[in-house]
């Protein structure tokens, strides 16, 4: 469990509360890389190679990619590479086919390039009279050949945000001429080859391309996406470099997909997907939790009965850390509310996890499409067919009272049984597979918040969808 | 370097542990890239070698090979040997990676584009050659010199003065890492021997700026002669061979390896009439592609001249111990020497738990040496969980490709 442990600092850090369970959105967290968990093979993702990770919405894509970012050019210190993020668009012209295609997404890698130069020479001015007179041409040529839009309107956002102390190169680069650096005709890898060169004489070791925001445009067209994808992804061998990756974060519905063909089997991208064990998750939620008390660590025990919790959290957060990190809110908020009361962290009880639980149940949706079973963001696998049926039945009417006599008449209809009036059996044959529902679907069974029965009447699907 | 006690039925020591650990690291490294054609250290493991002297002759020659097969890695070899001058001999090699321009270009326009880019990658080859070899330039004389310069001017990708400039001392990198700089982008794994010293370099750099350009030859522009005439007659090169290579590398072509034909075709159609000019089509093509061209050139893809890589477990083997030997610097090599006590044939085990290709196998390797770094934090030794952990992985790995 050494990845469990929490990061050691020697200062205590000023205590985030709620705040650290609040956006859930990696992007709005600048305290993430404070309780960032590793994914297993976050070391191979690291190297000098293309990736493609599938994951799940609330796996962690984005604050993988900002991980990679952060191992890639470390806060506060010059990068070890130029750093890109791919601002990734649907090339919605229907017309371009095949290469051509191709071509309309590199043009938008090579822009995206551009403007990460232009950051870097901001952020970290060479000192031109250092390096011999080609490094300032090329990447003046590459600014003036790739970067879209008018270049008039660089200058003057430069202006508008440096004014007078704006970088003179810079300004030179975007309004000067150039001569061409590598011919118009040349083959891309050319061009890769020139500008990582003039980035290698700045000390980065070539450029890695983060693309992170596929998830919409697979929500607005999944097939024009995984169409394009796939032809970019092929075509990486004609614009290759070694020391120019991508990392593409793509939702898992893409991993579905059929890449036998193509940069993916033959291993030019390699194919993570994001899934977590059980002890990562832990781990982030323990990171999480010290994070909102300003503590160095903080065990799920100091919070309450940790194996409560964690059968909790596993059962309806799923491998998902948004789901966990949802699941456990309602404990920290009550913890907090508790601590403020008494004037003292102390855990919470078996009794108030219960109670909490009840509060704060997750959600049981049924997909019509697939009959998948989801519990919050556990998806459910070990149903038996009937009993799924049984499910179905009460799903259908959920939130309603089912008399006792509806449920059993369905069960018999799903299992092809005969009602016996004479047999007292017939009356016990619904308690096993409510049982064994209650064991797959209920987060805690002994203290069910889906299948409620109602002595002597019926039973009631609660908190479904 | 220490023995690892392989095949001696020894263990090392803690120290000789250490630098198994470290042989690991270095094996790792190495395999990461996947990359034959891009890996330096290529003909030191690359096996099959009558695959290799059949394409190594003054003679047309096609390579088909599945994806994963060694295409790129047989190329390589073969640009290698010419670089290196195996054997004695002197043969110019061109590395030509189908271009975009040849898929974007329509039918007509086809044989022009793939002449513009065989005299572009040929520019690159010779600068490169000449920088490495720079007396090779500054004995020949004035009329010479001035036509390679202008052939340099006319088709190198990037202005010569603009790559004269990068022969220049620059980020503390000397001559060989400066080389293997401009070489990157036309060839990654490109490897010339003997690299100049930087006072030699220096006199290249000075002599090919001080010559004049020469007034264009007569020949029209958009043919070869003009380059073999300067490979073969002045240069004393005894052959030219064209690497044709990356045909499968479009989405057109990845989809229907039919149209990975009709865009080679010019190629082809000329390779008899550049036969009699010493100039020598090496097509490194995918298997899919070889009834179609076999069908459309029986005369040139007669048995001598076509080569199908077939990789038994065997071979394989073969060149992963080759491949931990390249990477350790320890002869023989074996897994087994990175390896537990109580796990042995571990290159046998490797190749007989993947796909019987090159890649499969060190993309296996990568993983299981990876595995062992996250178990044991880089000091340890291969074991049967990092195996079957690696196992997994592939099992999953390849289950989804075809799922």
């Amino acid at each position: 469990m050494s990845r469990g442990k929490a990061p050691t600092e020697t200062k205590t850090r000023e205590p985030l509360g709620i705040a650290a369970f609040g956006s859930l959105r990696a992007e709005d967290e600048p305290w993430l890389a404070q309780c960032y968990v590793k994914p297993p093979d976050f070391a191979l993702m690291t190297c000098w190679r293309s990736i493609l990770v599938f994951g799940d919405e609330g796996a962690g894509k984005t604050a993988l990619g900002l991980a990679l970012e952060r191992a890639w050019a470390p806060p506060g210190q010059p990068p070890k590479a130029l750093v890109v993020r791919w601002p990734f668009a649907i090339v919605e012209d229907e017309s371009l086919k095949g290469t051509r295609l191709v071509v309309a997404y590199r043009d938008q890698v090579l822009d995206a390039v551009a403007r990460a130069v232009v950051d870097y020479v901001l952020r970290f001015p060479p000192d031109w009279g250092q390096l011999p007179p080609w490094v300032g041409r090329t990447l003046a040529w590459f600014l003036q050949r790739f970067l879209r839009g008018d270049l008039k309107d660089h200058l003057e956002s430069l202006w508008g945000k440096f004014g007078e102390q704006s970088p003179g190169w810079l300004r030179n680069a975007l309004a000067g001429p150039v001569p061409d650096v590598v011919s118009p005709s040349a083959p891309p890898s050319e061009v890769a080859g020139e500008i990582i060169k003039a980035l290698k004489a700045l000390g980065l070791e070539g450029i890695r391309v983060i693309v992170d925001n596929l998830e919409a445009w697979h929500e607005a067209d999944p097939t024009l996406l995984t169409d394009h994808l796939e032809s970019f992804l092929n075509a990486l061998t004609e614009f290759w470099h070694p020391r120019f990756v991508y990392a593409f974060m793509a939702p898992s519905e893409l991993d579905s997909k059929d890449w036998s063909a193509g940069s993916v089997s033959r291993r030019r991208v390699d194919v993570y997907r994001l899934e977590w064990r059980a002890m990562d998750l832990e781990a982030m939620m323990e990171r999480r939790l010290a994070l909102a008390f300003g503590e160095e660590s903080f065990p799920l025990s100091k919070l309450g009965p940790a194996e409560r919790l964690m059968n909790w959290l596993s059962r309806c957060g799923g491998q998902s850390p948004r789901g966990w990190l949802r699941m456990l809110a309602p404990f920290v908020v009550r913890f907090l509310n508790k601590a403020a009361e008494t004037g003292q962290m102390t855990p919470l009880t078996e009794e108030e996890c219960i109670a909490i639980q009840s509060e704060s149940a997750p959600r049981l949706s049924i997909d019509p499409m697939t009959d998948a079973v989801f519990v919050g963001w556990r998806k459910v696998s070990d149903i038996q067919p009937a009993d799924l049926e049984l499910l179905k039945y009460l799903y259908q009417r959920r939130g309603e009272l089912c008399p006792r006599w509806a449920v059993l008449r369905e069960y018999l209809s799903i299992t092809g049984q005969l009602f016996r009036a004479d047999d007292p059996k017939s009356e016990r044959l619904l308690d096993q597979p409510i049982y064994r529902l209650k064991q797959a679907i209920e987060p805690d069974p002994d203290h069910p918040v889906f299948i409620k029965t109602v002595r002597g009447r019926g039973y009631r699907l609660d908190n479904a969808w | 370097m220490t023995e690892l006690g392989v095949g001696s039925g020894t263990f090392a020591p803690q120290e000789e542990q250490d630098e198994g650990a470290t042989a690991a690291e270095r094996l790792l490294r190495a395999v990461e890239a996947l990359d034959a054609s891009a890996d330096a250290q290529l003909p030191e493991y690359l096996v099959a070698h009558d695959t290799f002297e059949a394409i190594w002759r003054d003679e047309v020659s096609f390579l088909f090979a599945p994806a994963g097969g060694g295409k790129s890695a047989f190329r390589a070899r073969l640009a290698q040997a010419c670089r290196a001058g195996e054997g004695g001999r002197r043969v110019f090699p061109i590395v030509y990676m189908l271009p975009e321009s040849v898929v974007l270009a329509g039918e007509s326009e086809r044989l022009d584009a793939h002449l513009r880019e065989i005299r572009r990658a040929a520019a690159s080859e010779l600068f490169l050659h000449l920088a490495h070899r720079p007396y090779e330039f500054l004995d020949l004389d004035d009329a010479a010199k001035q036509t390679v310069r202008r052939l340099l001017e006319q088709s190198l990708p990037q202005p010569l003065d603009h790559l004269l400039e990068q022969l220049g001392p620059y980020g503390g990198l000397n001559p060989e890492a400066r080389l293997r700089a401009l070489a990157e982008p036309y060839d990654p794994g490109a490897v010339w021997l003997n690299p100049p010293s930087e006072e030699s370099l220096a006199k290249f750099r000075t002599a090919v700026a001080e010559t004049p350009l020469s007034k264009p030859a007569e020949a029209p522009r958009d043919s070869l002669e003009p380059w073999l005439n300067l490979l073969l007659s002045t240069l004393h090169f005894e052959a030219v061979y064209l690497l044709v290579d990356g045909v499968d590398a479009y989405p057109e072509t990845i989809s229907n390896p039919g149209y990975a034909l009709a865009l080679i075709k010019p190629l082809l159609d000329q390779a008899g009439r550049w036969r009699e000019r010493r100039l020598f089509v090496k097509a490194f093509l995918p298997i899919e592609t070889k009834s179609a061209i076999q069908q459309a050139y029986p005369l040139l893809t007669s048995r001598k001249n076509t080569v199908i890589i077939r990789w038994t477990r065997s071979l394989l083997a073969e060149l992963l111990r080759r491949r931990v030997a390249a990477a350790t610097g320890t002869e023989p090599a074996s897994l087994d020497m990175i390896s537990e006590p109580g796990f042995r044939g571990v290159d046998l085990r490797v190749v007989n738990a993947v796909e019987p290709l090159p890649r499969e196998v060190l993309a296996f390797t990568s993983r299981m040496l990876h595995e062992m770094q996250q178990r044991t934090g880089g000091t340890g030794r291969l074991s049967r969980e990092d195996f079957e952990a690696a196992l997994r992985w592939y099992r999953r790995d390849r289950h989804r490709e075809r799922s």
